[in-house]
């Protein structure tokens, strides 16, 4: 019972350790280390997204596989920015907050084009959201060298 | 050629067997993010579960009785009760991921939402466990799990930089931008998904309810030594696919979906099907054991009639055992807990938990009434000695490094 109880208080103990993280940043580098989370996980779900439509396109995915994997990138995305989103940043950071948060919706946007490629299953479509996807990559990828290089 | 024939199907269905949720998971995660950087971890834990599974099959060969029985008798009823607890907590956990684990696969066949198809997963685990034979289930879904191998053939496939990855793996060259501490997490969490309690346990138990003898001693050690390595180059495999199509792209795994998209874009859909047949049996028959084993450990702790080789109606609490933990999780899986978080907190349980599980078993091994003259040598008490001390040392850091890597992130 005891390990069960250590366990147990070690797992939300990490859990509501990433939530603190996520809650009202009370210093630069605890959003420093929030923005560069957030924008690693659209780059994460932006690379899966653009390895799925290329697959697609080559004809090596079923359809399933492709609806699974884009709403799985979609849902993690989502939660990334939800949880982004939610705290306020410090004074010395409004300006790069707004530029994150700025990019976390369209990056968001163009994962939800890319759903709806996948779904609706049409070759012109995906390769639209291919592009579309690669190009926010990029710009992702920008933002997040920005912030990692000391923000505004 | 009857014993080659048992010696043959015993190594396949261990290969076929090795991988579980926790290994799917975890190796591709690490694969993404470290490449093969982290491979001894793999290495050195396929090694261990090798030396204690030999040693707990060893004592099933030699007693005709089961572990937990065993530790309660020779360390008491507190020390096994320790035991107990400890393994019984990591297999219920482990059984709820890879009940996620099959509705995630099957998700990802059908696009079928998952809380959809985790009542049904529930039954079908509960009806395999109450009506199919024993032999007929660890042989055909150890059979079918070894549709994972594709992941090697789409490895070689993928034609990564071999040079590169032996570097990686050789020097353990941990990527510029992660951090020691995350590196740590991730290596104990493989050393946990590769060493998890319950294969040894339902490997000696399985032992026991097939009747094995002394004259199988040649065919268990042939399953350890040579299915279990060949299933960890498995786990090697997912992390090499994960390393070369992921990596790149900076994608961090947190689906089963993304474990395989590297075979796709290797071998294209058949690759995928195979996969995710390999997905299935792997999730399924790691259910499957998961689920008796945790009816094994307290049937056995408790001296209760246990086991599938007696009629349901003479193993009632075994059965009450394994129909509760199966409802159990699907109540815990249908509140929408995801089945990766899941997974990724039963492989470290796992890993705290190795001290308590393996330590009994030693001392057991080395039980002169039980084993006679098949007792420990020096071999196998020096190799079981370092592993003590390394699953010690694991133990101590995981819940540490759980918390100050924020799980990994």
């Amino acid at each position: 019972m005891l390990l069960v109880l250590i366990l147990a208080l070690a797992v939300s103990a990490a859990l509501g350790g990433c939530d603190w993280r996520q809650g009202t940043a009370s210093s630069t580098s605890t959003w420093d280390e929030n923005a560069d989370r957030v924008l690693a996980s659209f780059r994460s779900s932006l690379g899966t997204a653009e390895i799925v439509l290329k697959a697609r396109l080559e004809g090596r995915l079923p359809d399933a596989v492709a609806v699974v994997a884009v709403r799985d990138a979609v849902e993690y995305g989502d939660k990334a920015s939800r949880e982004f989103l939610v705290a306020s940043p410090p004074r010395e950071r409004r300006q790069a907050d707004q530029e994150v948060s700025r990019a976390c919706r369209t990056a968001l946007g163009v994962l939800h084009v890319a759903y709806g490629a996948v779904v609706e299953g049409r070759r012109a479509a995906w390769s639209t959201a291919l592009r579309t996807a690669r190009t926010e990559l990029h710009r992702i990828s920008t933002v997040r060298h920005v912030i990692r290089g000391g923000g505004e | 050629m009857k014993k080659l024939f048992s010696i043959a199907l015993g190594i396949l269905t261990a290969i076929g067997g090795f991988v579980d949720i926790g290994d799917l998971v975890v190796n591709a995660q690490v694969g993404a993010r470290f490449g093969l950087s982290l491979t001894l971890a793999v290495v050195v834990g396929v090694l261990g579960i090798c030396v204690f599974a030999e040693m707990a099959g060893r004592v099933a060969v030699c007693s005709q009785r089961a572990s937990f029985d065993l530790i309660r008798e020779r360390l008491g009823p507190r020390a096994g009760l320790l035991n107990l607890s400890a393994s019984l907590v990591v297999t219920v956990l482990t059984f709820i991921a890879e009940i996620g684990g099959v509705a995630l696969a099957l998700t990802l066949a059908s696009s079928v939402n998952d809380l959809l198809i985790i009542p049904v997963i529930g039954l079908l685990v509960w009806l395999v466990l109450w009506r199919a034979k024993f032999s007929v289930m660890e042989n055909v879904v150890g059979l079918l799990g070894l549709a994972l191998i594709v992941f090697a053939v789409a490895f070689w496939k993928l034609g990564p930089d071999w040079g590169h990855l032996a570097h990686q793996a050789v020097l353990f060259a941990k990527p510029g931008d992660e951090d020691w501490l995350t590196y740590a997490y991730y290596a104990v969490a493989l050393f946990g998904a590769a060493m998890t309690p319950y294969e040894v346990f339902f490997f000696s138990s399985g032992g026991v309810e097939e009747r094995w003898s002394l004259t199988d001693l040649a065919t268990m050690r042939a399953n350890v030594f040579i299915g279990f390595p060949l299933g960890g180059l498995l786990s090697i495999a997912i992390a090499g696919c994960a390393a070369t199509v992921l990596g790149p792209l900076d994608v961090n795994v947190s689906a089963l979906s993304q474990v395989g998209l590297p075979v796709g874009v290797a071998l294209g859909k058949l690759g995928i099907a195979i996969v995710l047949v390999g997905f299935v049996a792997a999730t399924f028959g790691a259910a499957c054991e998961t689920g008796l084993s945790a009816g094994y450990s307290l049937g056995q702790y408790f001296g209760w009639q246990w086991g599938k080789y007696v009629k349901p109606g003479e193993a009632t609490r075994f059965h009450l055992v394994i129909l509760g933990v199966t409802l159990l999780a699907v109540a815990v899986l249908m509140t929408g807990v995801d089945p990766i978080m899941v997974t990724e907190v039963s492989v470290v349980a796992s890993a705290v938990a190795l001290p308590l599980t393996y330590f009994p078993i030693l001392v057991v091994a080395n039980d002169k009434d039980y084993m006679g003259e098949h007792t420990n040598g020096r071999t196998a008490n020096a190799l079981g000695v370092v592993y003590l001390v390394l699953v010690t040392l694991a133990s101590l850091a995981a819940l540490p490094l759980l918390v100050v890597t924020g799980m990994g992130s």
